[in-house]
């Protein structure tokens, strides 16, 4: 279901957060419309991502939250076109809105040379696990200066000085001494840090940020996700963020896509995912949190049963299984569509198909 | 870094130590000795043998004393360049060896650097290519050739060979034989080397093939992979500066395993082709219950193995820097 | 929650889930076709080592004077007319070729022999219980069937190989067993307490690994009393084999040891106050088994190829024993390849054998990687 830019509404806006938010234009950066990644595996078709749509806005931050499994990492990596065999990105659209050309990520060779000019200048990606995203065997500055010399320059002293500006950036004390160190070398935030700085390099104007505080202790954590919104504002960035931390997603999103099974099941503002949440799942999720209020002795809170594992899905609603308020013969017919059931917050169940 | 050198370095010397030991002793191990053979052989030929002669030569030879004198004495004269008295030829060891260590440890050499030219980037095709046509093929000749025996090789190649009228069997030319060294020689010798060269190494080539598939198939599901990729390095750049970098870590790190089965294959193919190298002269040194000679070949081929241990631990620490600066401490 | 899809929930998952590491394994394993296969040609060959008595029409030392170096009769199944016959050989006329003084064997199409099925001919034990005299095949008497051809002295290559199939094949499985109970005790002990005696164990067995096999290999093998029994040398071969060859699986076995140590849930289990021996046995264990059954068929190969090298140089089994090896010492010379090809066959069981060793270790180590597809 195609979505349509929405229109500004700055004056609830600039409230709307617990953190700051700059002056977020409206327009369109990106648009994702139906995408659909599957995995032909020997047990059958994973259809990881079945048919996922939402826009990112420039300079705003979209996070992308999920339990493992629900394919927020397969969509992220469906932009990038990064997805391996036996993955492949089977239907949709995603469009690239530039200053000067609209491109369909979707129709370029995903090893061809203009995916490439995008990857790491358009739009890049920080992941999970620093340590073992980053080569041992490389030094820091190397691997910084690989993508401004693909990018932005191919001097190498300019691209040592730019390399040097964005480890002061990121917070790095004594970069001199650091561009010249292995990953190893590095403690875990540092590490962050300097994938950071990797992936800021070349400014681009979005930024898919992959679970990057996940396994870090909080405290570095707090620092991490400071730095990526001080970032966010002096690049005039998009964010998408991928957690299953609602914490995080209160802390820096301004909308946020609630992920299941493959689908987005409820797309909103902060502000409305948590003051009124619509979809069961979403309602579980926010029940499930430890609570200080909670009296002693309560119980915690659960999703009854597992994530299932998409392989050949039935075509019925992704949450059947776990939901409280499932309807026989209707919630287990078909695929429940995406309803806006009020301003710019959608939800995919079959509770508000009369909203329609 | 240079710490790490020093102690590997000095650890070296042990266990040079302990191979001239391992080698003196294990040529020891067959029950008669050389005397015992002469013995018989001076009967068969009609001369007469009583004990006194015996026990004469012994004494001659310095078979009398305690074994481990003979070790010392043994040893001693080795690191002095003095590699023993060969019984069978009667002629000092060194003197019969002449050239036959240099031609031994340049096949050894010149087949090492054949192995890993045709292993990686093939062990390279086949990963990049897993599961095709290509892969299976390759993956099919590194079986063979893991497979079949040396020497059974060497006879079928030198059959090929023969019924196609080149000249084989040896390293040179009639010609050049006895001729002293000179550029002519060289090139001669060349000529003569791929043979030799391929069999012995066709078997280390398919092994090496096989494991940097494999390694290199573990490497590419690496997240750093991932992350280059994401910074828009085209395919094959990426290919060979990560994966392939660091696949390449453990495979030159184990020359110290490669280095050993070539000299022992090595041998075998020698021993078919009739090879001036070392291996044959200790073949027959051993039939010929030559104890110092054995001793004395055996260690050198030994150290030449050893050798690449040493070239192992150097290769090790250059080419992974996690090792240059975990030792630091 | 709807009760009935609850029931009904997707089957394959739980199947998956619930497979054991064994089952998982087996199922990998079937998928690999060319390991399969190697499976099914070794149990072929094996068979036939066991049942050599019975399988083969002669035996190892049965000598035919007349048919020095005869060369292979084929089996025909039509004759020279184009008739559809009982499977048959031809016979065989021999003349003296006057120049080179050497047999000459003639296809002689008017000696009709028709292959009889359950002869009778030498007795022998089956299994080495049931007294019996019946072999699978062969012809009438005073002529001879030679699939493979003969040898110098007349034997026929056919029965040898089957026979020496005892001895080569065998001899793979022992050494490897002896190398498997050296390799796992050092690296046990070595991976298991750790600290100095695992720095010892490490030196020994790069020391071991340094060392280039065949020299050693021809020394000890020359140190063998010539007067020995068959069987004594055959299990000194064995103990030579693996002597040298012990290090890789200790290493292994340490290496596994080591990184399991550090695991979660051995943490996890010790601190539920599972005793050490029980935490060996059922946690680790299990878990590198895969590997160690990998590593073990992957050595057999070595051993094989190992005791057929001594042997062709003289150094391993000795007449009257036979192996491949041995048979291949006769064909040593490029002559006997050029003439009598048929010599060389033996060679080709050894490559077979190695190489199915080979693919069957690879497809379970593919089918033992828990994270491959």
């Amino acid at each position: 279901m195609p979505l349509t830019p929405i229109n500004s509404n700055l004056g609830e806006l600039s409230m709307t957060n617990m953190t700051q938010s700059a002056a977020q234009s409206q327009i369109p950066l990106l648009e994702v419309n139906g995408l659909k990644t599957y995995f032909y595996v020997t047990e059958g078709v994973l259809k990881a991502v079945d048919g996922v749509s939402f826009v990112i806005n420039q300079e705003e931050t979209l996070g992308l939250i999920g339990e493992s499994g629900c394919g927020k990492s397969v969509t992220a990596n469906s932009i990038m076109r990064i997805v391996q065999a036996p993955g492949k990105l089977v239907s949709g659209e995603i469009q690239l809105y530039l200053d000067n050309q609209t491109i369909n990520l979707t129709n370029l060779n995903a090893s061809g040379h203009q995916i490439r000019a995008i990857r790491g200048k358009e739009i890049s990606m920080i992941f999970q696990e620093p340590m073992t995203s980053l080569s041992p065997v490389h030094t820091i500055g190397n691997q910084i200066c690989e993508a401004i010399y693909l990018h932005r320059t191919k001097d190498k002293k300019e691209a040592q000085e730019i390399a040097l500006d964005m480890l002061n950036r990121v917070g790095i004390a004594n970069p001199r001494q650091r561009i010249k160190e292995y990953s190893f070398q590095l403690s875990g935030g540092m590490r962050q840090r300097a994938m950071i700085a990797m992936a800021l390099s070349c400014q681009p104007k979005l930024l898919i940020a992959d679970e990057p505080t996940t396994a870090l202790d909080v405290t570095v954590q707090a620092q991490i996700l400071d730095l990526i919104k001080e970032l966010q504002q002096q690049f005039h960035m998009a964010v998408l963020y991928i957690t299953h931390d609602l914490g995080v997603i209160a802390e820096i999103c301004n909308r946020v896509a609630v992920m299941y099974l493959g689908r987005i099941v409820e797309l909103a503002s902060v502000r409305d995912i948590f003051s009124r949440p619509q979809h069961p799942y979403t309602v579980g999720l926010l029940k499930s949190r430890p609570s200080v209020s909670k009296k002693v002795g309560q119980r915690l809170e659960s999703i009854e049963g597992n994530v299932p594992i998409p392989l050949d899905p039935r075509p019925q609603c992704g949450f059947l299984e776990r939901c409280p308020k499932a309807i026989k013969d209707r919630c287990d017919v078909a695929v429940p569509e995406l309803i806006e059931v009020e301003e710019n917050h959608w939800v995919r169940c079959i509770l508000y198909e009369k909203m329609r | 870094m240079l710490n790490y050198l020093y102690r590997r370095f000095f650890y070296m010397i042990l266990l040079f130590f302990l191979l001239s030991i391992v080698s003196f002793f294990v040529i020891q191990l067959p029950a008669g000795d050389f005397i015992n053979t002469l013995a018989v052989r001076y009967v068969q030929s009609g001369r007469s043998v009583t004990p006194e002669l015996l026990n004469n030569l012994r004494h001659q030879y310095g078979l009398d004393r305690p074994m481990m004198v003979q070790y010392f004495h043994w040893f001693w004269n080795f690191l002095h360049g003095n590699l023993g008295w060969s019984f069978s030829y009667q002629q000092p060891v060194a003197k019969l060896l002449g050239d036959r260590v240099v031609l031994t440890a340049s096949i050894t050499l010149l087949t090492t650097i054949f192995v890993y030219l045709m292993a990686v980037p093939i062990g390279i095709y086949a990963a990049t290519h897993q599961y095709k046509p290509g892969d299976y093929f390759f993956t099919l000749l590194a079986f063979i050739g893991m497979s079949a025996p040396s020497f059974l090789l060497a006879l079928i190649l030198v059959m090929i060979f023969l019924k196609a009228g080149l000249g084989v069997g040896g390293l040179f030319s009639p010609e050049y034989i006895r001729a002293a060294w000179s550029f002519g020689k060289v090139v001669d010798l060349l000529k003569h080397l791929p043979l030799p060269i391929i069999i012995i190494g066709v078997s280390g080539t398919g092994g090496l093939t096989r494991v940097m598939r494999a390694t290199l198939l573990d490497e590419l599901g690496k997240q750093y992979v991932i992350t280059a990729r994401a910074k828009g390095v085209s395919e094959i750049k990426l290919l060979f500066k990560y994966p392939v970098r660091l696949a390449l870590n453990p495979i030159m790190a184990n020359i110290g395993g490669l280095l050993p089965a070539i000299i022992s294959g090595g041998v075998i193919v020698e021993l078919v082709l009739s090879l001036p190298t070392v291996g044959p002269m200790l073949f027959q040194a051993i039939i010929n219950e030559d104890i110092y000679m054995a001793s004395s070949l055996i260690l050198i081929l030994s150290t030449l193995g050893l050798i690449g241990t040493v070239i192992s631990d150097i290769m090790l620490v250059v080419v992974d820097p996690r090792i240059r600066f975990v030792s630091k401490e | 929650m709807l009760e009935k899809n609850k029931q009904s929930a997707a089957t394959a998952e739980e199947k998956y889930y619930l497979a054991s590491q064994w089952q998982l394994m087996r199922q990998k394993f079937r998928r690999h076709k060319v390991a399969n296969l190697g499976l099914a040609i070794l149990v072929v060959l094996y068979f036939m080592a066991i049942f050599a008595d019975f399988l083969t029409p002669y035996t190892a030392e049965e000598r035919f004077n007349t048919f020095s170096y005869r060369q292979p009769t084929p089996i025909h199944f039509v004759d020279t007319q184009g008739r559809l016959h009982w499977p048959f050989v031809y016979g065989i006329t021999q003349a003296r070729d006057p120049n080179t003084l050497q047999m000459i064997y003639k296809v002689n199409t008017g000696v009709h022999l028709p292959i009889r099925f359950f002869v009778h001919a030498q007795p022998h034990k089956l299994l080495g219980i049931i007294k019996t005299d019946i072999h699978l095949f062969g012809v009438d008497k005073p002529n001879g069937i030679f699939l493979f051809g003969t040898d110098k002295l007349g034997r026929d290559v056919l029965s040898r190989i089957l026979y020496a199939s005892r001895v080569s094949l065998s001899i793979g499985l022992v050494g490897v067993a002896v190398s498997f109970l050296i390799g796992v005790t050092v690296g046990g002990i070595s991976g298991y307490f750790g600290g100095a005696v695992d720095m010892f164990a490490m030196r020994l067995i790069e020391f071991i690994g340094g060392i280039p096999t065949i020299p050693f290999w021809i020394a000890l093998g020359a140190a063998l009393p010539r007067n020995w029994s068959v069987v004594q040398i055959y299990f000194a071969i064995v103990v030579l084999l693996s002597l040298l060859g012990w290090g890789g699986l200790a290493r292994v076995v340490r290496g596994k040891l080591l990184e399991l140590r550090e695991y979660d849930y051995v943490l996890a289990a010790r601190v539920s106050g599972v005793g050490e021996g029980a935490i060996i046995r059922i946690h680790l264990l299990p878990n590198f088994a895969s590997y160690l059954i990998v590593d073990i068929t992957l050595a057999i190969p070595g051993m094989i190829l190992g005791e057929s090298a001594l042997s062709f140089l003289g150094l391993g089994m000795r007449p009257p024993a036979v192996s491949w090896g041995v048979m291949l010492q006769d064909s040593m010379n490029i002559h006997s390849v050029a003439l009598y090809w048929w010599m060389v066959i033996p060679a080709l069981f050894v490559i077979i054998t190695v190489l199915t060793f080979n693919f069957l270790g690879d497809g379970l180590r593919d089918a033992a990687d828990p994270y491959k597809q």
